[in-house]
């Protein structure tokens, strides 16, 4: 387990550059691949030295690598390209990279041994649209927002909407085994996937070819969904897409406690009533968004629900919910803070603290409806405990008939960075724990990365030795991804 | 050079620790697979190099005068950023004629 206090090894930009030399192998990628194709020039590889993980972000604006500069950047413009690129990679023992838009927050995107980055965005094409069937084929490097606007221009939509539409790839999505807005109706990426093309470690092209399912053993698309690039690149992906909805209508409701909450919304999934946006603030939550406003005044809990769909079919089980919310003691709300939720749905909300040099993070957990008021509530203390100046909010987002997943910020305030991290890191811990220790999951939607690698035996158990057996089966040499999905580093380390 | 610009690094570094919504805005054929386009990559290196950390080499200097995808974002960013704008003061400052 890697010392909370120092995850991992970052240093100052100018020591790092001062003892770079270029590989030897570069020149033989670039007589591959062609000169356009591969940069290793410092200024290059100081920007692919981060991903959005808050200890990135701490890093880079003191001007020091979060743990290691690539030791090139290469962008194949083809699939074909893509596997000369991976079977060079493999000839020389050069540890890869696959790096979308570098989006994700646990350094899932974030060199930390010299890796050969493989950036994807060059292939963004669409490979086919097929709407009788409802699915749209995509390589992987395609950007999010650019997928659906293409997607709303022909009246059809994903039904993906993370906070990082427009800031993510296709690819980025299913990597990290991602989670969007509107999940509760559309499903998680998992369930949109329906097949995929991903190049091996050997270089060869894995089809699963899209198809509603099959009964013909394990399903191979699911264990590539999530795997951070550990296994092998996607190349192209298979998504379900539906046809724009006609209506969407909000409920914004204003709740005693968060009792009466977690009851509406447990209920409201139980119901069989499929919102297409959940979303349960803490008081804290609340205020910020709201405060002070009638009637949350006097009625703290906020919640934001939106149904999609028809026109009649949205408007009936808006119906049903607020017909089960009423039961819960909620009144309804103006649709404000919808509307103003819409407006920075795609925004990072801790931008505004990175650069006040705060130290924003945030961690998301699963937990089971019998369970979350008591995990919560655990939160809450721990965060307390860590430190007194702490802003500690919390909402519930991504509901289910079993459960929700708890999204939660935290920020301190100014102070020297070898105080700050412990803290933050130190105060993850113990979110992990707790939500094992309530029969909750370590991670909804963020996926594992190098952050959380260490909590992978504590969450999967003997599951982590399969995935490592197929991993030391597919990349025998541990050149893909390493570090990565609580996988050793090349130096052997987890 | 012009060495009485003054540089507003706090819109630098706003940008280069914002995850950059804006990079739906550029075009997929305007510069694919280069990272180092985007506002929020731009930034970062024109920070490093106001910092002292990255030096005023001609490699650099191509990388901020690359800035044909980014001109994409100035219209879109959520905090009226022009960071086109601030990297060819970077430029103007930082690197001399035969930087």
């Amino acid at each position: 387990m890697p010392s909370l206090s120092t995850p991992l090894a970052s240093r100052a930009l100018e020591e790092v550059l001062a003892a770079r030399q270029s590989p030897s192998w570069v020149p033989a990628l670039r007589a591959l691949v062609g000169d356009q194709a591969v940069r290793d020039d410092p200024a290059a590889l100081w920007v692919y030295s981060r991903d959005r993980s808050p200890f990135a972000v701490f890093n880079v604006r003191r001007l020091r690598i979060p743990a290691s500069l690539p030791s090139a950047v290469v962008s194949p413009t083809s699939v074909e390209e893509l596997q000369q690129v991976v079977r060079f990679a493999r000839e020389h023992g050069i540890a890869v990279l696959p790096f979308g838009a570098g989006s994700g927050v646990l350094g899932a995107a974030m060199p930390v041994s010299g890796e050969l980055i493989l950036d994807l965005k060059a292939l963004n094409h669409i490979v086919a649209f097929e709407p009788i069937d409802g699915l749209v084929t995509v390589q992987a490097g395609l950007n999010g927002a650019q997928l659906e606007a293409w997607l709303d221009e022909r009246g059809w939509t994903t039904g993906h909407h993370p906070q990082s539409l427009h800031m993510s790839t296709v690819g980025g999505w299913v990597a990290c085994r991602g989670a969007g807005q509107s999940s509760s109706r559309y499903g998680k990426i998992e369930d949109m996937v329906q097949g995929c093309t991903v190049v091996l470690p050997d270089s060869r092209l894995l089809e699963v070819r899209p198809v509603s399912r099959r009964s013909v053993g394990p399903s191979l698309k699911d264990l590539f969904v999530g795997s951070e690039g550990t296994l092998g690149v996607l190349a192209t992906v298979t998504l379900r897409v539906w046809p724009k909805p006609q209506a969407k209508l909000p409920l914004v409701l204003a709740l005693d406690d968060l009792d009466a909450g977690f009851s509406t919304l447990r209920q409201i999934m139980q119901a069989e009533l499929r919102p297409a946006v959940v979303r349960l603030y803490d008081a804290h939550e609340t205020a910020h968004r709201v405060g002070g406003r009638e009637p949350f005044d006097r009625k703290p809990i906020m919640a934001i629900l939106e149904y999609a769909g028809s026109a009649s079919l949205a408007a009936l089980e808006r119906d049903l919910s607020w017909q089960i919310a009423r039961s819960h003691g909620a009144v309804t709300a103006a649709d404000t803070p919808y509307l103003e939720w819409l407006k920075t749905r795609y925004l990072s909300g801790s931008v505004q603290y990175q650069v006040r040099d705060w130290y924003a993070d945030t961690i998301e957990v699963t937990g089971r409806w019998s369970t979350l008021p008591n995990m919560h509530r655990e939160f809450v203390a721990a965060a307390r405990a860590a430190h007194p100046q702490i802003d500690f909010g919390a909402h519930w987002s991504h509901a289910y008939p079993e459960g929700a997943c708890e999204y939660m910020t935290m920020c301190l305030p100014p102070m020297p960075e070898d105080e700050a991290i412990p803290l933050l890191f130190g105060l993850a811990d113990q979110i992990q724990d707790i939500a094992l220790r309530n029969g909750g999951a370590i991670s909804h939607h963020h996926g594992i990365g190098i952050l959380r690698g260490y909590k992978l035996l504590d969450e999967l158990g003997l599951g982590v030795e399969i995935l490592q057996a197929i991993k030391d089966h597919l990349d025998p040499q541990g050149l893909f991804a390493p570090g990565k999905l609580g996988m050793p580093d090349r130096g052997g380390q987890r | 050079m012009n060495d009485t610009l003054v540089i507003n690094t706090s819109a630098l570094k706003h940008c280069a620790c914002c995850p950059a919504p804006c990079r739906s805005a550029i075009p997929a054929a305007v510069s694919p697979g280069n990272e180092a386009v985007i506002p929020s990559a731009l930034a970062m290196v024109s920070l490093a190099v106001v910092g002292g950390a990255l030096p005023p080499t001609p490699a650099t200097r191509s990388l901020l005068e690359n800035t044909a995808a980014a001109s994409y974002c100035v219209a879109v960013c959520p905090y009226g950023h022009d960071i086109v704008g601030l990297v060819r003061q970077v430029i103007d400052r930082y690197f001399g004629v035969n930087g």
